[in-house]
């Protein structure tokens, strides 16, 4: 749809010009006197809306019902000629699913008129199916990068699992079976621990929040993930958090810090003060070129054992508990990880909030 | 104009046909802010959004609708919303019109206290309409502010459910606090009235309005809020409101 001509008298209205002249669109701008009555009218019209048919008319009589309620243009009128300033809705959206319009809604007063508005109705469908189809082509290209990694990681231990089978029907009763046996055990437990990985992964984290000290579940990940590990508390470190989803999220980035740690007591644990820590590693560092993809799930950055999702997982909990996990030394320094969590009586994040996890 | 013979809309047509509604119908310019004020209770009560008007034979709907913006901005107040729409004919007409089109329960109206002029817009709307109408008469001294501290479900002996009943239980429910039930005449020997008293009666929208109504506008210096006793929208889970 191309705009129509201007309207005779147009070029000489400063409203006319900002709502109608300056802007190219596809739909149309009218403006309306006192009595609600269309003045002037620009632009090709909308689907159900001629512009042939609204000059002369009242607005509320000829504009469809379905873009009067949806847009509820007599509310944005009255709130643009009662405040003097122009009033902008951004998206409306005219009836459902395939046949579906986005509308673009703009008020102006007339300067100078205490009742006369300059209305734009703007058909932005195009633009935002533009936006829709693109986020789902993103969505789609991260599934298939995942899918790819899932097919990669588990095809290794079954090839391994495959060649341990061969070796056991081509001589059976040998002795060394014992051995293979034993190999065939660890892949399967590699699997596993994919699958299972996989599966938290793919489960959205649902926090249940309350007052957490941070130094104790800090300690208490240490037991468990990395017990060499020096724990130093700077100051008191409350936040609202869920326990056991912030008790697995420190574990798998402990644990991570502890596989490639140099050192037995390599990792170093700084909690404090305020509700934020840091997790540092005496390990090698994390490469230049692979710092913007340390947190992509099967990565795997640092360490080639592991399902790879651990540091994902890890981010992942942590965001859906309104907390942050970065990387925070430079480039070529030996790796520290900052957590930071939101403070007690800190709003409660937004449901959307947490991190995607299709990957 | 007559729609009663369609009888009130069910709810579940009006949840499909578009977010449910009161009508808040307000003469301009000089509107009194108490029909507001009820309209705020029974919004903050049901989660409903109101739908306020204003009807006008000889309109200039743009300067009519800045000013209803103007006047419903205490119903927005956290963000609520509030529809406004000014609708061109007969105010009766109009109003029962813009009711019956509209996913709508209720029907509100800002009218005037004087016990000895009868409120001749309110009554018309309540015969002409199949919803049930409340008519706000407004307190003379209340400043537009005044916080409701009582809602009374007020009785002369007639049966006071239905409508009339779940209107005052929304009210109460609305200002958070506890419906009272008073006959008329312990009501007249209750001290003679406090700001923010709301007094809501049942009232047969064919008949005329009952003395002891009138004698209430005369001696109470609350609001005073007349119910029509109409059936409520089918499938509507409202609380009975005698809490």
């Amino acid at each position: 749809m191309s705009p129509s001509p201007p309207p005779a008298g147009r070029d000489r209205d400063p409203t006319w010009l900002e709502i109608g002249g300056s802007l190219a669109f596809a739909g149309v701008a009218f403006r309306l006197d006192p009595a609600g009555t269309v003045t002037q009218v620009f632009g090709a019209g909308l689907p159900g809306l001629d512009v042939t048919d609204l000059q002369g008319r009242r607005f509320d009589a000829v504009i469809p019902p379905a873009i009067l309620q949806a847009s509820d243009l007599p509310t944005r009128i009255g709130e643009a000629l009662s405040t003097r300033l122009p009033v902008h809705v951004p998206r409306v959206v005219i009836g459902e699913g395939l046949t579906a319009r986005h509308l673009r809604v703009r008020i102006a007063p007339v300067p100078g008129r205490s009742a006369e508005v300059v209305v734009l109705l703007d058909d932005v469908t195009e633009a935002v199916e533009a936006v829709v189809r693109a986020e789902r082509q993103a969505c789609q290209a991260r599934t298939a990068v995942l899918a790819a990694n899932v097919a990669h990681e588990m095809r290794n231990p079954l090839s391994a699992l495959s060649l341990a089978f061969q070796v056991v029907a081509s001589s059976p009763g040998d002795p060394r079976h014992g051995d293979v046996l034993r190999k065939v055990q660890a892949q399967v437990g590699r699997l596993d621990r994919i699958v299972e990985d996989l599966v938290e992964f793919s489960r959205p984290p649902s926090p249940t929040r309350s007052v957490v000290d941070l130094a104790s579940a800090a300690r208490d990940a240490v037991l468990a993930a990395a017990p060499a590990a020096r724990v130093h508390v700077d100051g008191p470190a409350l936040t609202l958090a869920d326990p056991s989803l912030l008790h697995q999220g420190l574990a798998g980035l402990l644990a991570e810090a502890a596989a490639v740690a140099a050192r037995p007591d390599g990792v170093e644990v700084r909690v404090g003060p305020g509700p934020r820590l840091t997790v540092s590693d005496d390990g090698p560092p994390v490469p230049t070129a692979a710092r913007a993809r340390l947190f992509d799930p099967f990565s795997r950055v640092r360490t080639r054992t592991g399902s790879g999702l651990v540091l994902a997982l890890a981010r992942t909990l942590l965001e859906a508990m309104g907390g942050t996990l970065e990387l925070a030394s430079p480039p070529g320094d030996p790796t520290t990880f900052r957590v930071s969590l939101p403070a007690p009586g800190d709003p409660s994040p937004s449901p959307g909030g947490s991190a995607g996890r299709t990957g | 104009m007559d729609l009663r013979a369609a009888g009130p809309i069910p709810a579940r047509t009006l949840l499909a046909t578009g977010p449910v509604a009161f009508l808040v119908a307000l003469d301009l310019p000089c509107t009194h802010p108490d029909a507001l004020r009820v309209a705020g209770l029974l919004a903050r009560a049901t989660g409903e959004v109101p739908l306020v008007i204003h009807v006008s034979g000889a309109p200039s709907p743009l300067a009519d609708l800045a000013d209803l913006y103007v006047l419903s901005a205490p119903l927005r107040a956290g963000g609520a919303r509030v529809r406004i729409r000014t609708v061109e004919g007969d105010a009766t007409e109009g109003i029962c019109r813009c009711a019956a089109v509209t996913p709508c329960r209720w029907i509100l109206l800002g009218t005037h206290r004087d016990p000895d002029e009868p409120p001749g817009l309110a009554r018309s709307v309540m015969r002409c309409s199949p919803l049930p109408v409340a008519a706000v008469r407004p307190a003379p001294c209340d400043p537009p502010s005044a916080r409701a501290r009582e809602v009374i479900l007020a009785s002369n002996g007639e049966p006071t459910g239905g409508a009339p009943r779940v209107f005052a239980g929304l009210l109460a429910e609305g200002a958070g606090i506890p419906l009272q039930e008073v006959p008329e005449p312990r009501l007249r020997t209750r001290t003679g009235g406090s700001p923010g008293r709301i007094v809501v009666v049942p009232v047969d929208p064919d008949g005329p309005e009952p003395a002891w109504i009138l004698d209430l506008l005369r001696w109470d210096p609350g609001t005073v809020v007349a119910v029509s006793r109409r059936p409520l929208a089918r499938d509507v889970c409202y609380p009975t409101g005698s809490g």
